[in-house]
């Protein structure tokens, strides 16, 4: 009876942007200075407009919001990597590359004041809205790479992201499984940001990383540095090409870090020490970048005044825009249950409006 | 006109649909070539391609999740779950996401799926493949909830469920898949999801049913008509969700008095919920409370003592009766 | 707090009742809900349960005479139970109160009955719209479901009833429809006379005869009033004109126009004989609709002649002919019988000198004619004994609305017209 190694498995690690701005030449990868100077543009605007929405949240001009503060790079570089008629599958932390994706900073705050009118985008037809139950996008992501093959679309990627706590779930690894069995062009995006709200990653699971769960499913994997914007999007870009090649999903595992609060409705102090937080700070993905890119001559000081004067701007019309609006159809909630109005939606509609007008009388 | 079982009809309904159709697609666990346990999927391989008839790793919220992405993707996705006793794994996906696209992205995006499920008792089955839980799938917005009760009704309501816009939740009452067999027309009358069907007209007493139970209760029916001058009106419920309130409050307006059959669990079940619709909108003509026939509230036993807690023909006989009677 | 206990308001038709007995002594204790009194009208007899808890006064003493609102008796609210000593009964909590039943009392109080526990709980919903809705007093009501419930049949059934008995007569057509009656009373005999009976079920049409026949017996004060009217006139205006007639209208010239032309004479100058009694109110019609008995195989029925003031004599002979035809083809519709606010019999063509004729309800009066005998007669101005055809007439009327002066003014107009049938010309 043979007893032997059957098979091996090793997982890679990728950075070529350190934490002080140096880049590795040999692994640089080949992006245009126009797509350079678009991901920094959309890594300020994120971070700058997440600053603003949690300001507006607690001014209490809007609900409870998620905060993407230290993740621009691992948000922002993967969306780079498709194209318009790829699908673009998020959770409800990736701010940054839903505006890549066309969304506008209005549609956010719309979502955010508690309109689903924010996630009705029909300029970004290939977007799909917030997921929030944790993992379960990534299988209608498998599912959307499927129909794309089937309906004949040849070259169609489809980019899921997912948190780090949420490959805990079943949803994850049947993803991972299904993509893998069906070897459709799926790239999961893992924004390893170390905390499941106030859970630990040592906590919520025993890997040491979370690239090797894709071994299991003998799906190409690879551990990134993900506040370095070159590193996130070199991996993702080589994890689409394969997928357009017909070479099946990949799983990219982010590390990054969640500088802020889960959500508005979180207090990270409780949690995690500021010495973390500070330590974090300072590897953080947009000082990295703008240093890269003031080195290779992209960049310099009149240029940020600009971009900041202009992205205030942009955020000021935004919420000037977002503020104006009114006259939300009350009912509106009756015409999304079915594609035709049933019997008893209509009687509850009906119901719903005369109640409205009791509401009006009574004051 | 063709005589055949509800298994046959619904393998028929696929196979046509399919012909019709080519972003309709079969997907679950064993349905490709092995055609399904019961063998509601047969053929469908060879005809179609195993592009469109896939067997799928062994997971429900897998088979569910994916089939989400292919519709909203384009494609019609026809899924199996084996048993509905193992859907409940799938079921924060359909909750979750299959249920709520449309709302969610203001029908930026849509899920038209199918999600086709043998459930019900009495067939001398194992644990967790007797039980007629719809009420879950029927409490969510979004979806459909369509049961059957013959070869006819689930040839075309089957073809109504993949050509509906929504998700609909098909289930299929595994005890009439082969107890018997009825007309399949060539080319049927199109169904509407969403009706019940007044099934006999009748002026004493209403009586609803559906799936298997509606069976047993027709024979009930008939035979109380063969003894007596009781004129019974039946209603075959056929849509759980949403519910034809409209003609189960005529029909009881009519009557005055009512019965429900169901084979699930009495508390919380499609009878309270046809009950409620009569309060809310027949109650001035009820004459005598509405009587539900149900399975208790334990677990349907395994197949030893399955039959004594199951709804028996007795006991839709007695219920009517004291109904009429009141 | 003293309450006084009044007569309830029963129903729309009834003023009066009389208190049989005293349920409660004068001066005893009475408990919410305790029976009272038992108070007999025309219609029903009740029992009437108090509506407070207190010491009783009796007002007025049993059986007496009394008006509906008449305050009979008082309650002393401030009088607790203990202080009366025989009475050990605890007062019922609030919640448990119900209005007293006071049947055939109108929509409020049959609601208000309804929303009480009391009594009447075990009414279906179904059964209780209906009640309310056709404002019915579900005590009247005999309940055929289990344990005597009433189920929606019987209040339908009711209904029917109620229905009927509100139009004059039931159609002949549907006579043959209608269910056989069960037969409930055998003869009660020592000796077997079966054989020397032939027993046949009564039609609808004479059940519902004689019940309204006898209803309106026991209901109006009926009284006769003859007179007699030499019919030569007539007699020689219809020989004169009887070819005329014909050729104009295609139909002989009869009596009936006459009499139907002189009653509307009358009714004209006596209007109560053409009113009717509605509840407390007298309704006096302004038009004449006169009903013409008519007799057919499954009994007597009384088509309408509408508006016949305004009629001519050939119109009237007509519409007569008409209605008779359709009566003896069974082809009479509800319209034709129904709404006359006066009716003419005529006994005479079976040879009837003499009789008192029934009141067709809710109508006041009745006209009988009788067969034309010639009789010996002394005639004025010469008081010569002469043989001339005459007829006895017979007016029978309700005397709670007519008075004996109306009512032989009224017949004797009708000789008037008669004898002389130009003043139905010149309407004088």
């Amino acid at each position: 009876m043979p007893q032997k190694t059957i098979k091996e498995f090793s997982v890679e690690y990728l950075q070529i942007l350190d934490e002080n701005g140096k880049v590795d030449n040999k692994l640089e990868p080949e992006i245009s200075d126009d797509d350079l100077l678009k991901l920094y543009h959309y890594m300020v605007l994120s971070r700058e407009a997440d600053t603003k929405l949690i300001k507006l949240q607690r001014q209490g001009r809007l609900g409870t919001l998620p905060a993407c503060m230290g993740q621009e790079a691992s948000i922002c570089a993967p969306t780079l990597a498709i194209n318009d008629k790829d699908w673009f599958v998020g959770s409800y932390r990736e701010l940054g590359g839903r505006l890549m994706r066309g969304e506008s900073l209005v549609k956010t705050m719309l979502l955010y004041n508690g309109y689903e009118e924010g996630s009705y985008n029909p300029d970004s037809p290939r977007t799909l809205p917030i997921s929030v139950v944790l993992a379960s996008q990534l299988l209608y992501a498998v599912g959307l790479a499927y129909a794309s093959r089937q309906r004949g679309e040849t070259d169609t990627v489809v980019l899921a992201f997912v948190g780090d706590g949420a490959t805990s779930e079943g949803d994850f690894h049947e993803a991972l499984n299904f993509a893998s069995v069906w070897k459709v062009p799926v790239v999961f995006i893992n924004q390893n940001n170390q905390y499941a709200i106030s859970t630990p990653r040592h906590k919520q699971m025993n890997s040491e990383t979370i690239a090797q769960k894709a071994i299991a499913y003998d799906m190409p994997s690879i551990q990134v540095d993900g506040n370095d914007v070159l590193a996130v999007y070199k991996a993702t870009k080589e994890a689409v090409d394969r997928a357009r090649a017909g070479e099946g999903p990949s799983l990219i595992e982010s590390v990054t870090y969640r500088m802020l609060m889960h959500t508005t409705a979180d207090d990270p102090t409780r949690y995690r020490e500021d010495a973390e937080v500070e330590g974090w700070a300072k590897k953080d993905p947009i000082t990295r970048f703008k240093k890269y890119l003031t080195e290779r001559k992209l960049w310099n000081a009149s240029k940020q005044k600009k971009l900041d004067a202009d992205i205030a701007a942009e955020i000021d019309s935004s919420v000037k825009e977002f503020e104006a609006m009114s006259d939300f159809k009350p009912d509106a909630h009756f015409d999304y249950v079915f594609a035709e109005e049933s019997e008893l939606i209509k009687e509850q509609r009906a119901e719903f409006l005369e109640n409205l007008k009791g509401d009006a009388d009574n004051g | 006109m063709a005589k055949m079982n509800m298994i046959q009809a619904i393998n028929l309904a696929l196979h046509r649909e399919m012909e019709g159709d080519d972003s309709v697609l079969v997907m679950g666990e064993d349905v490709a070539v092995n055609g399904g346990v019961f063998r509601a999927t047969e053929g469908l391989l060879e005809k179609f391609g195993d592009k469109r008839v896939i067997d799928t790793p062994l997971a429900e919220a897998g088979i569910v999740g994916t089939a989400t992405g292919m519709a909203i993707g384009g494609l019609k996705p026809v899924t199996e779950m084996q048993f509905s006793g193992f859907s409940y794994n799938m079921f924060h996906q359909l909750e979750g996401n299959a249920s709520r696209m449309r709302a969610r992205s203001r029908g930026q995006f849509t899920v038209p799926l199918v999600i086709r499920m043998p459930f019900g008792g009495g067939v001398r089955a194992l644990e967790h493949h007797s039980e007629s839980k719809e009420v879950y799938y029927a409490h969510t917005p979004g979806i459909k909830v369509v049961i059957p009760s013959r070869p006819a009704n689930a040839f075309a309501l089957l073809r109504a469920a993949i050509q509906d816009p929504d998700p609909v939740i098909f289930m299929e009452p595994k005890r009439s898949y082969r107890s018997f067999k009825g007309d399949v027309a060539d080319n049927p009358e199109p169904m509407q999801i969403g009706k019940a069907e007044i099934v006999q007209g009748g002026k004493d007493i209403t009586v609803i049913s559906w799936g298997a139970m509606f069976h047993d209760t027709q024979q009930v029916v008939e035979e109380l008509q063969a003894d007596s001058d009781i004129s019974i009106e039946l209603l075959d419920l056929l849509t759980i969700s949403p519910m034809d309130a409209v003609t189960i409050a005529e029909s009881v307006k009519k009557t005055g008095r009512c019965v429900v059959v169901q084979e699930a669990h009495r508390s919380f079940g499609p009878a309270s919920e046809i009950i409620a619709h009569i309060n809310d909108r027949a109650l001035m003509y009820l004459e005598a409370p509405v009587k539900r026939v149900t399975m208790y509230d334990t677990t349907v036993p395994l197949f030893g003592r399955e039959l004594l807690y199951l709804p028996s023909k007795g006991h839709i006989r007695k219920a009517i009766q004291e109904t009429i009677d009141f | 707090m003293i309450v006084e206990i009044k007569i309830p308001v029963i129903g729309e038709s009834i003023t009066e009742g009389f208190i049989v007995e005293w349920m409660k002594g004068d001066g005893e204790f009475v408990n919410v809900d305790d029976n009272l009194y038992e108070l007999e009208t025309d219609k029903i007899t009740m029992t009437i349960q108090s509506e407070h808890s207190g010491q009783l006064k009796i007002i007025v003493p049993a059986e007496s005479e009394v008006d509906i609102g008449q305050v009979v008796a008082s309650i002393d609210t401030d009088v607790q139970a203990a202080e009366s000593a025989e009475e050990k009964v605890v007062t019922p909590v609030q919640n448990d109160t119900a209005p007293p039943i006071t049947p055939s009392a109108g929509m409020e109080q049959v609601k208000a009955t309804l929303s009480s526990r009391d009594g009447l709980d075990n009414l279906s919903p179904a059964v209780r719209r209906l009640v309310v809705e056709k404002q019915i007093d579900p005590t009247l009501i005999k309940g055929t479901g289990k344990g005597g419930r009433i189920i929606k049949d019987d209040v339908l059934k009711h209904l029917e009833n109620i229905s009927r008995a509100k139009f004059p007569a039931i159609l002949p057509e549907r006579v043959e429809e209608m269910p056989e009656p069960i037969l409930t009373n055998k003869p009660v005999s020592q000796y077997d006379i079966s054989d020397r009976q032939t027993r046949k079920p009564m039609s609808r049409l004479r059940q519902r005869l004689s019940e309204r026949l006898v209803n309106a017996q026991q209901t109006a004060a009926i009284l006769t009033t003859f007179n007699e009217a030499d019919m030569s006139a007539v007699i020689e205006y219809r020989k004169k004109y009887k070819d005329a007639f014909l050729d104009k209208y295609g139909l002989k010239l009869g009596f009936m126009s006459f009499f139907v032309k002189a009653t509307v004479e009358a009714l004209k100058r006596v209007p109560a004989v053409n009113a009717q009694i509605d509840g407390n109110d007298i309704v006096y019609n302004n038009y004449y609709d006169i009903g013409v008995a008519v007799s057919t195989d499954s009994g007597l029925v009384v088509p309408v002649i509408r508006d016949a003031d305004k009629l001519s004599f050939g119109q009237i002979e007509q519409a007569i002919a008409e209605l008779g035809k359709k009566a003896r083809e069974r082809k009479l519709t509800l319209d034709d019988l129904q709404g006359g606010t006066f009716t003419i019999s005529n006994g005479g063509i079976f040879g009837s000198m003499m009789s008192t004729p029934i009141l067709n309800s809710p109508q006041s009066a009745i006209l009988g004619m009788h067969a034309i005998k010639n009789r010996a007669v002394v005639v004025e101005p010469d008081n010569t004994i002469e043989v001339r055809p005459m007829m006895y007439l017979a007016v029978s009327y309700d005397h709670r609305l007519i008075d004996g002066a109306e009512s032989v003014t009224f017949l004797k107009h009708i000789v008037e017209c008669l004898e002389n049938p130009e003043r139905i010309m010149f309407e004088v």
